[in-house]
């Protein structure tokens, strides 16, 4: 399975969510928003000792500028244009020229649009992210039906800007910038239920993730008792679980947004409630969304917007390995 | 081609909170003992070139469809529009 991760100038979590597709077994690699031309598209692993060098680069400029956000956003864009030489001058591709441009998308099983500032969060988060030339091939990628779309956290309000998902992600009814760890209720439908019984996830105590390359290669992930686990109640598909019900099930992940409040008509709810769109809902709801809405899918279930980050829980050393939840609920809708 | 100014405010639309509003009004309403009804906004100054005040007109109102403000939730009022 291959993943793409687009970064826009000021996505911030391009390299946590790269490391946990490549953790999870992917083969995993960048795309620059505004350059999706063959040489953009480098692989990963050339990618990544730059990234160490440019990274080091970066923190220690903005450490001596002290100007945060803005002195990063504009480096981190200077950063691609280390790896993309052109990136700069590279004239953006025009609508109509997109047949060699999607195709180099439709390499991609999945591709993510990662959490982060894209083009720091001016005039509204995620509205100008909606205007770069990447956008117009997600959407043919998209009409193709080649593959599947995540947007997590800035990914999901620009897929809302983009017409993508519907609805609109605004200020948190509290005004603050949260980030906190928020207990979430997976809820896959009914339709989905059928699914869960499937013979790749087994409910005893451990999860089976089928391999990406197929065959043999079966590896099993142990899944840490409930009373061993600090933070949330996490992984609790077992029907032994007191939170355990056939098609949902509850667990936590960092949240880290001002502009996460969702909102939308009735009809549209309605639409969402009536067609199972909404995956992901809030226990404790943070920012007023309505309907305690956390995450979402689209009509054709070809995309999924989520404000909490499972990329920033999936590494045991971090304390929290629940993202691996939504990586498989990923993974499952594309094999 | 002239040179035409335009100025435009952005709000929520009624009907979506608006959180930094009702904080002010909360604190309006203790200082001032003012009942009062508030909607924050955003303000954009833009200069165009257009062949006519029309064209500016249609330019302009397009901009502020698609960027200035997103229909979902907020409304744009364009307050000024004149040659420079």
């Amino acid at each position: 399975m291959k993943a793409g991760v687009i970064v826009f100038p000021g996505t911030n979590c391009d390299r946590d969510t790269l490391e946990a597709c490549q953790e999870f077994g992917w083969e995993a690699e960048y795309i620059w928003h505004d350059d999706i031309f063959e040489q953009s598209s480098m692989h990963a692993s050339t990618l990544r000792g730059e990234a160490d060098l440019q990274y080091e680069q970066r923190t220690a400029s903005v450490r001596k500028s002290g100007e945060g956000e803005k002195q990063s956003l504009k480096h981190s864009h200077s950063v691609f244009q280390a790896f993309v030489p052109h990136a700069g001058i590279h004239p953006s591709p025009q609508k109509g020229e997109g047949a060699g441009a999607s195709n180099n998308l439709n390499k991609y099983d999945v591709i993510f649009l990662p959490g982060g500032f894209s083009y720091g969060d001016y005039v509204r988060s995620g509205a100008l992210a909606k205007f770069s030339p990447v956008i117009e091939y997600l959407k043919e990628y998209i009409e193709q039906k080649r593959g599947f779309v995540v947007g997590i956290c800035n990914g999901f309000q620009i897929l809302c800007e983009a017409g993508l998902l519907p609805g609109a992600l605004t200020h948190n009814e509290g005004l603050k910038f949260i980030c906190a760890d928020s207990e979430l209720i997976l809820n896959e439908g009914k339709r989905e239920e059928e699914r869960r019984k499937s013979p790749n996830l087994n409910f005893n105590n451990s999860f089976v993730y089928p391999s990406p390359l197929g065959g043999e290669g079966d590896f099993q992930r142990e899944r840490k008792p409930a009373n061993v686990r600090k933070s949330g109640e996490g992984y609790c598909n077992q029907p032994s679980h007191p939170c355990f019900t056939p098609h949902t099930s509850r667990f936590t992940l960092p949240i880290a947004h001002a502009e996460g409040r969702y909102v939308a008509d009735e009809k549209t709810i309605q639409e969402l409630k009536e067609k199972e769109m909404i995956f992901l809902t809030y226990k404790e709801n943070p920012n007023g969304s309505v309907e305690n809405i956390a995450g979402l899918y689209d009509k054709e279930r070809r995309i999924i917007g989520m404000m909490p980050h499972p990329e920033r829980a999936f590494f045991k050393e971090l304390g929290n390995e629940d993202g691996k939840i939504i990586f498989d609920f990923i993974e499952k809708r594309c094999v | 081609m002239i040179k035409y100014k335009a100025d435009i405010t952005v709000k929520l639309k009624n009907g979506v909170r608006d959180p930094q509003g009702s904080a002010i009004e909360t604190v309006l309403k203790r200082v001032k003992g003012e009942n009062t009804k508030i909607h924050v906004g955003k303000f954009f100054s833009i200069e165009i070139e257009a062949s006519d005040i029309e064209d500016a007109n249609e330019k302009i109102s397009q901009i502020s469809n698609e960027i200035l403000s997103n229909p979902i939730l907020e409304e744009y009022e364009m307050i000024r529009l004149e040659e420079v």
